[in-house]
């Protein structure tokens, strides 16, 4: 009864101290005074721990506003060095890339996501190169959405979404990572059983015209994740594209150094209502502890030629490359057509970001020390229709980056 | 009228006590799966109407699991991510962690062995391949000869994790079916090194300390020990009702004496 009570008063005056680290020194005390055992020590530490983490993600905590409780902050920092080569033209260029990130909430369910990014308005490219005297660099924002996630297996963002959060992607074929769509976008997923199935749908606007007719797009992947015997998860997921207005999205192309499309008249020949399907087959118990093939397909069914796009892929070596001495290969090879999708979208790296691009992509990423990493990143490219003439494209990016 | 309202209370407490009942669903970690499948087999026999499917598919997907609301406890062998409270979260979901044992791996070599103590980065380059000779971390010579559980192992995973920082065993180690078996091979030969579960050193080897620390109970339950961690079940908010009997079940000084029995150090 005597240790029930003192174990009483402990948790009472526990509770009532904020900082975890004097609660620490206060558990290490009494258990040093034998008031309490090591294992109920450790019991205490832990899921108090665990307790307050679920507490801050609520905003629950007593001590501190609720905003600042959910309020999330990261970011990076990359500096890169880049050489290019298309056969009769190099250039070298030495480029940095800040990104600050956050999140915040104040009421459960619904929250505000936010990025600023170097760059310029180019929506594929946050680089900003090291030139021009010492200029200051622009800092812009990269997005900005609010999101509901009040019913269960259900988010819908809106505003200017990363592109990630808005299509399940398994590479950069279609998508350059970098972009952040504008509209609105909802993912639904269910989990029956070892099954789980999820959904993107979005409607997302291209620009705003004067004549009403803005361009714009509907998206509709649906997707299954399911295991594969004991070892293997295959994730696979078609999807549809719907635009409209699309014949004033060309300007876009020359904005973003993008070209590829066969245009007439500076409007579009071709629409691009796209057929999409993706898959990302894992292994796991393999000697490595990643060890995925991956692989995206696209077709246009207006174009006769030149309108299919695929990408194939590998990825071994460690999961995720945070700490020192982890490493991952990734490599890949991509054959976009030149009317497979609309050339202001796919990778800015691969043949300038251009549709009728093809070749080989190796990625080598090494932990330097704790969310410090260095990279390689090696493009061999040239044209998808192959043509006497034809200019290579090669580029090789190597990255240090900073995570914070 | 009275006599038959006492008599109706009477018979409906007596059936609620006789056929009281329900269903547990747990999915989680493949370590703390033993502890799972051992407690719930001993609560089942102690309450008969209570019916606990036990299902492993590891900590992600426990927590997954509880997440979408598919079962009622998810086992982790690690604390949960903040993304997974953060979903968690949103989808209405309060996990409460309760830690049901700690888990301590010992290191293991042969009496014979001269090496008294070892560094987590030398243990590291052992079973990652970069030092095969027992001269390279001090001791009088001879290759290493390096004992491992086979990958389906938690104590295998709970080993890469904390020993490997998620490296895998270099390719030429002797992989064994149990915490036993690497003990009893390890006992018979003198260049080996092993680990087992801290339950299952026995005079037959040499257990020796890590960063300068002996790997004993106290020191795995004050987690100075560098090889151990807690083993969580997670329910969602604090447990009610048949889950509160079961978890009061695990935590309790019989069921801490089973997490024991399985190689995982007891709160109790």
């Amino acid at each position: 009864m005597k240790r029930i009570s003192v174990l009483s008063i402990f948790m009472m005056l526990l509770f009532s101290i904020a900082q975890a680290g004097e609660i620490d020194k206060l558990v290490q005390h009494l258990m040093k005074e034998g008031v309490i055992k090591p294992a109920d020590a450790q019991l205490i530490l832990t899921e108090t721990k665990e307790d307050n983490r679920v507490k801050m993600a609520q905003g629950e905590l007593d001590t501190l506003p609720s905003w600042i409780q959910t309020m999330k902050i990261g970011g990076d920092l990359r500096f890169r060095y880049q050489n290019e080569d298309k056969g009769t033209y190099r250039r070298e260029r030495t480029r940095i890339r800040f990104r600050l990130k956050g999140e915040a909430s104040s009421v459960q369910g619904w929250k505000v996501g936010w990025g600023l990014a170097t760059g310029g308005e180019d929506p594929r490219s946050t680089n900003q190169t090291l030139d021009a005297g010492f200029e200051t660099k622009r800092l812009m924002l990269d997005y900005a959405y609010g999101a509901y996630s009040g019913l269960k297996g259900l988010t819908v963002n809106m505003g200017k979404i990363p592109v990630k959060s808005a299509i399940t992607l398994y590479s950069d074929l279609m998508w350059d990572g970098d972009i952040a769509v504008e509209g609105l976008s909802a993912y639904y997923e269910s989990n029956p059983g070892n099954l789980q199935f999820f959904a993107n749908v979005d409607y997302l606007i291209m620009d705003y015209v004067d004549n009403g007719n803005d361009p714009s797009m509907v998206l509709v992947q649906p997707g299954v994740v399911a295991k594969i015997g004991e070892n293997a998860k295959l994730k696979l997921s078609v999807g549809q594209y719907a635009l409209s207005g699309e014949e004033n999205a060309p300007i876009f192309a020359a904005s973003s150094g993008g070209s590829g499309n066969t245009l007439s008249g500076g409007k579009y020949v071709y629409s691009y209502n796209c057929m999409t399907t993706g898959f990302k087959l894992s292994f796991s118990n393999l000697h490595f502890e990643e060890v995925s093939l991956f692989g995206d397909y696209v077709s246009n069914p207006d174009p006769s030629e030149a309108n299919t796009g695929t990408l194939f892929g590998i990825v071994f070596g460690n999961k995720k490359v945070s700490s020192s001495g982890q490493w991952q290969v990734k490599a890949l090879q991509r054959n976009l057509g030149a009317d497979a999708w609309m050339d202001w979208l796919p990778d800015s790296d691969a043949r300038s970001g251009k549709t009728d691009t093809a070749g080989p992509e190796v990625i080598f990423t090494y932990g330097v020390a704790k969310n410090i990493t260095f990279g390689i990143d090696y493009y061999i490219n040239g044209e998808a229709e192959e043509e006497a003439g034809d200019e290579k494209h090669d580029l090789a990016q190597f990255d240090l980056i900073y995570k914070f | 009228m009275k006599k038959i309202l006492l008599s109706l209370m009477a018979v409906s407490l007596f059936t609620n006590m006789v056929f009281a009942g329900g269903s547990i669903t747990i999915a989680g970690s493949t370590t703390v799966l033993p502890i799972a499948q051992v407690t719930s087999e001993v609560f089942m026999d102690n309450n008969p109407g209570i019916d606990i499917s036990v299902r492993g598919g590891g900590s992600s997907v426990g927590i997954a699991s509880l997440i979408a609301g598919t079962c009622d406890i998810g086992d982790a062998s690690r604390a949960i991510k903040d993304k997974e409270i953060a979903k968690a979260v949103d989808n209405g979901i309060q996990p409460k962690a309760h830690v049901v044992a700690m888990d301590g791996i010992a290191v293991i070599v042969h009496p014979s062995n001269g090496i008294n103590k070892i560094s987590k980065k030398d243990l590291k380059s052992i079973f990652t391949g970069k030092i095969s000779d027992w001269s390279q971390v001090g001791g009088s010579g001879g290759k290493i000869v390096v004992m491992s559980r086979d990958s389906a192992s938690g104590t295998y995973e709970a080993f890469m994790g904390l020993a490997l920082d998620g490296s895998k065993t270099r390719s030429d180690s002797l992989l064994q079916a149990s915490n036993q078996a690497v003990a009893s091979v390890v006992s018979r030969t003198p260049g080996a090194i092993g680990y087992v579960g801290l339950g299952y050193v026995t005079s037959q080897v040499k257990s020796i300390p890590v960063n300068g620390i002996e790997c004993t109970k106290a020191t795995v339950l004050s987690g100075e020990y560098p090889l151990s961690r807690p083993l969580f079940m997670y329910t969602n908010g604090e447990p009610e009702g048949v889950v509160k009997e079961y978890m009061d079940f695990v935590k309790s000084a019989e069921g801490q004496k089973l997490a024991e029995e399985q190689g995982f150090v007891g709160l109790k």
